[in-house]
């Protein structure tokens, strides 16, 4: 038995392997239960905290037969009192420590044994574990007499576990490891360095570093965001008045929609002015950053310019390669598109390529009384950790928010009603209007807010530049809806066939 | 003549005074107050002017009703070229409202009923017809010359803003008589009195002493902000001004026993406004007017999301113990754009610019049924949130009723109109000619007296003013709505506005919503796990709060209070 099992068994945890691996196939957060697991191994155990409950950081390393390897983060509990409470879909195993009967069970499921984390960030606590250390760095956090029973799970997550301490701290536990620097992290610290005060900046961290000194990030802390709401939900509500109010109005012209828009009571252009100005001060702080180097901002060239129109171009190949009939309406207009990925080669100077968010849309932020907090920073989702950190230009995460006023307009729209229905046409005119107003405001305020900065291109060259990653976005939305939202289809389908038919 | 009176020192009148109302210290925390307006509210000898024999005989209505304090807008004798806040004599009343003994009886009379009396009191200026400012015009010389604030030139203090900057291009006027200029913070034709002499700052006592001798229970102290002058500064909210006010507020706790309240007039920022309580240890005023949550609430409203309201709670600074904030739906006065910081500013102009509904709005004074289209729920929804955020709710008289304005009387006449009684002639008001009204009664269809009068809703058991007189009596139930912490709950939907209100022994949770259409909303509630909350209107037992996120379903601009039963 390794020396990590034994101090699982000395806790009371026989079998952990086996336990794990029963354990693991129940969690939301596991990335294998689809797969075929040939192996479960506890990899290394350190003990956070002694006593009852105690609390165990156990490192586990799954082996596939058809994927790569993974690693996850698995934090235990062992406890003898009141243990009979615990609720049996958190338990991994039970057995006897010191003679006495006890419950082991997840960590992170609120109360004491999730406390101890807090805790060990408040005194920056070093464990010796089996093989290698957890490192847990304190950025700020003061417990203060706040304690483990306000501690609980936030809920309803995928692929992490957060935590929240009543409404002062949350605390984002990642179940999967991924050795390396944490991009979300590294873009935290590089806007906080930088002033940037629309971010929730971390509170402390907890690291392992396994015995080759390589490490992974294992939680984060940072300030809970209080009476928050996302701009996504914002903006429907705003929708949900614009098209209520037009049903309330009839039937008007397509100029009368725009004015609507500008008149409606939940108006959202006063949020969608701000939003731009928070986006703009971020990119202008991602252009300052200097350190790390492979952060620094450069200066694009023509080659640069002319690799992001070749990517464009592959990208609509690829999803014209798809065959169906929902795509026939493309097939005719790629030249069109083509043409306008391919005129960004004419641009002179494309500005600067930055770290950037790379996957920014309303939902991506959350209004406080304190204004907009930008939050996930992991980067595009579909890409691997290196195309994660890449740079670009900021202009990619204006086209995303961009996109994403025309998905709440039109998203919000299939609530009142559906293609061919008698009011659906007059009130798409209206979302449009209302996206097209939204688009306007948010482009025209974050134009105002960079100022002279050269993070982007000059006149005319920028909204080129805008468009082509708009357009590339639109690519990329159809044929992500085509493998999970088939219904969707239609949302960037349609503003691709427009947009053609404009450049046509 | 009110010279009789006005020898009286403190002690004699407080003898001739009925009982007061119960001792409580803290009164204006737990109470409702309501404005009103002498002149609108009833006329007791047909001159078509209201006075106050006709509001004594009103008073059983606002007992009735459920008020606690009535504000008096300015009363004193005034050549009303300011709406009264232009005083010309201190101790008189203006003649078409009365004696000073009708005020006398007024205050005894709303004592026995168990309620206080407060009125406006001009401190940083007189009328330019006021004798001390006649006597200080008239020579170099002159003992009251010093009472107010004299230049050879009108640079001086130019850092000063002009505050009324459609009439006025200067803070100083030129007086041929007096041969100097004079300073005036708001019209020219309100000298500012000299705070630097102790006489007029003694004077100044002695005026406040000469009320609260009558029985009154304190002021509305307006345009604090402004009473001394100083090179180099914006001759506001300076140190000077805050330690007189100290020095006011301990003489008049020293020598009436502590249950008297001052209302600060300070039309700024809460953060700034904030100090004009003072401290702990040196108070300065009971209470200070909250003046940007009420456009904040219309904007909530309009948004259909919570934010704007809550933004500027979340930016209301904490107050010392004993301190509390007026809140209003409407008043006479209005929120217009200069009295607000340049953030705020930017922040109504980004909203409020784009807004062709909300611009109509600004800087015209409207009653609240107009402002709501006249919408019942939401109306509802206002007074829900009125009588339920921190702060002391004060009414605006013909508000309870629903009653309308008549913009075309002009800026400040259209709130001013007369009280609606009944659909007798003038409303019940007057029963003079009715050209001889000092303002016509609303007659339209729809707020004309005729359709919306205090008499019909008192026979109507489901009329507003039946459902306020029922929620005045809820609020009056549970002192945590007067003096209880403030916190508000995290909702996922934006157009939910829901708080909790606790202190040691009530918790009350209030949910509202701010959207013209259903709305669920889910709330952690995990705190209260066990409890069983109980709607304060109807006792209504909801389901027990459990370990999962708290369903309710709000009706549109639906707003439920529910006490969460136990201890927090």
């Amino acid at each position: 038995m390794s020396a990590a099992l034994d101090v699982l068994s000395r806790h009371g945890l026989n079998d952990a392997e086996e336990r794990l691996r029963e354990f693991l196939q129940r969690q939301r957060w596991f990335g294998g239960r689809e797969r075929d697991l040939s192996e479960v191994r506890v990899a290394d155990v350190g003990i956070l905290r002694e006593g009852d409950p105690a609390v165990l950081t156990v490192i586990v390393d799954v082996q596939y037969a058809d994927a790569e390897p993974e690693r996850y983060h698995v934090p235990l509990a062992v406890q003898a009192d009141g243990a009979a409470g615990i609720w049996e879909g958190v338990v991994v195993g039970a057995g006897e420590r010191d003679g006495r009967p006890v419950l082991v069970y997840d960590a992170l499921h609120g109360g004491e044994p999730s406390f101890a984390l807090w805790q060990a960030v408040a005194a920056a606590t070093e464990v010796e574990m089996e093989r290698g250390r957890l490192l847990c760095r304190n950025h700020g956090l003061a417990l203060g007499d706040t304690g483990a029973e306000a501690v609980r799970p936030l809920g309803r997550e995928q692929s992490n576990t957060s935590l929240v301490r009543g409404d002062l701290e949350v605390m984002k536990c990642f179940r999967k490891l991924t050795p390396g620097r944490s991009p979300e992290l590294e873009m935290l610290e590089a806007l906080g360095a930088a002033g940037f005060e629309n971010v929730a900046a971390p509170l402390g961290m907890v690291v392992y570093a396994d015995p080759g000194g390589e490490t992974s990030l294992v939680a984060m802390l940072q300030p809970y965001l209080h009476n928050g709401t996302d701009g996504w939900t914002l903006a429907c509500a705003s929708l949900r008045d614009l098209y209520a109010h037009s049903e309330e109005m009839g039937a008007q012209e397509r100029r009368h929609a725009i004015r609507v828009v500008s008149e409606q009571g939940a108006s959202f252009e006063g949020e969608s002015e701000r939003l731009a100005r928070v986006t703009a001060r971020m990119h202008l702080a991602l252009s300052g950053v200097t350190e790390p180097e492979d952060m620094r901002a450069q200066a694009t060239d023509p080659d640069l310019l002319r690799r992001w129109s070749e990517e464009m171009v592959e990208d609509i190949d690829d999803l014209l390669s798809r065959g169906g009939t929902r795509l026939a309406p493309l097939r005719g207009r790629r030249e069109a598109l083509v043409a306008a990925f391919r005129s960004i080669n004419g641009i002179r100077d494309g500005g600067l390529a930055i770290r950037y968010h790379g996957d920014y849309h309303l939902g991506q932020l959350l209004r406080t009384d304190g204004g907009w907090t930008i939050l996930d920073f992991e980067g595009e989702p579909a890409r691997g950790a290196t195309a994660r950190r890449s740079r670009s230009s900021a202009l990619r995460d204006v086209a995303g928010m961009l996109r994403s006023f025309d998905y709440a307009a039109a998203v919000e729209l299939r609530n009142w009603g559906a293609p061919g229905d008698s009011e659906y046409e007059r009130l798409t005119r209206y979302g449009e209007a209302w996206a097209s107003r939204n688009r306007e405001v948010f482009w025209d305020a974050y134009l105002d807010e960079l100022g002279a900065s050269h993070a982007i291109p000059s006149g005319e060259d920028a909204v080129r530049l805008r468009r082509a990653f708009e357009l590339q976005k639109g690519v990329y939305e159809v044929a992500y809806e085509l493998g999970h939202r088939p219904d969707w289809v239609d949302i960037p389908l349609d503003f691709l066939v427009r947009e053609a038919e404009l450049l046509a | 003549m009110a010279t009789s009176v006005r020898g009286s020192r403190k002690g004699e009148a407080r003898e001739l005074a009925a009982p007061e109302p119960t001792k409580d210290r803290l009164w204006y925390q737990h109470g409702v107050f309501y404005e009103l307006l002498v002149r609108g509210f009833a006329d007791s000898n047909d001159d078509g002017v209201g006075d106050i024999p006709g509001l004594i005989s009103k008073l059983d209505y606002l007992q009735w009703l459920g008020i606690d304090c009535i504000w008096l807008l300015p009363v004193n004798r005034s050549p009303l070229r300011d709406g009264g806040y232009d005083i010309a004599d201190y101790y008189s009343v203006l003649p078409e409202y009365g004696s000073v003994e009708n005020v006398r009886e007024l205050i005894d009379k709303a004592h026995e009923l168990g309620m206080r009396v407060i009125m406006d009191m001009v401190m940083n200026h007189t009328s330019d017809q006021h004798s001390w400012f006649q006597e200080a015009r008239s020579s170099r010389d002159n003992p009251k010359r010093d009472w107010y604030v004299w230049s050879d030139t009108p640079e001086r203090y130019s850092e000063a803003r002009i505050i009324f900057t459609d009439t006025e291009t200067s803070n100083w006027a030129w007086d041929e008589q007096a041969g100097q200029f004079y300073w005036h913070r708001f019209f020219s034709h309100q000298p500012d009195l000299n705070y630097d002499n102790p006489q007029v700052r003694d004077a100044m006592l002695d005026v406040i002493r000469f009320w609260l001798d009558l029985g009154l229970d304190g002021f509305r102290l307006d345009a604090v902000p402004y009473l001394f002058e100083r090179d180099g500064t914006i001759c506001e909210n300076l140190p000077e001004t805050h330690e007189y006010l100290a020095e006011l507020r301990a003489t008049v706790d020293k020598e009436y026993g502590g249950d008297k309240v001052l209302l600060a007039e300070a039309n700024q920022w809460p953060e700034d406004v904030v100090d004009y309580f003072g401290t702990e240890e040196r108070p300065e005023c009971h209470m200070c007017f909250h003046f940007p949550i009420m456009p904040r609430m219309f904007m909530s409203l309009r948004r259909e999301t919570r934010y704007p309201m809550t933004e500027i709670l979340e930016r209301t600074p904490k107050i010392p113990a004993g301190a509390q904030w007026g809140i209003f739906l409407r008043n006479h006065d209005e929120l217009t754009l200069e009295m607000v910081t340049d953030e705020e500013r930017d922040y109504m102009w980004t909203e409020y610019a784009r807004d062709p509904r909300m611009k109509l709005n600004l800087g015209i004074r409207r009653r609240l049924a107009p402002l709501l289209d006249n919408g019942r729920r939401q109306m509802e929804l206002f007074y829900g949130l009125l009588l339920s955020l921190p702060g002391t709710p004060i009414l605006y008289y013909g508000d309870e009723i629903g009653m309308g304005d008549n913009i075309y009387l002009g800026d400040r006449d259209g709130v001013r109109t007369p009280m609606q009684w009944n659909g007798d002639r003038n409303g019940g008001f007057s029963r003079a000619d009715f050209a001889r009204l000092y303002l016509p009664p609303l007659m339209d269809p729809v707020y004309g007296y005729q359709a919306l009068n205090v008499e019909a809703e008192q026979r109507n058991a489901s009329s507003m003013l039946h459902w306020l007189r029922r929620f005045l009596a809820v609020r009056h139930r549970h002192a945590v709505f007067g003096d209880g912490e403030f916190e508000v709950l995290d909702a996922s939907n934006p157009s939910v506005f829901a708080f909790l209100r606790y202190n040691d022994k009530d918790t009350i949770l209030c949910v509202n919503n701010l959207s013209r259409f259903p709305q669920p909303v889910e709330l952690d509630l995990r705190r209260f796990s066990g409890k069983q909350p109980v709607e304060l209107l109807g006792r209504v037992q909801f389901p027990r709060i459990g370990e999962l996120p708290y369903l309710l379903t709000m009706g549109p601009h639906g707003f439920y209070w529910f006490t969460v039963e136990g201890e927090k």
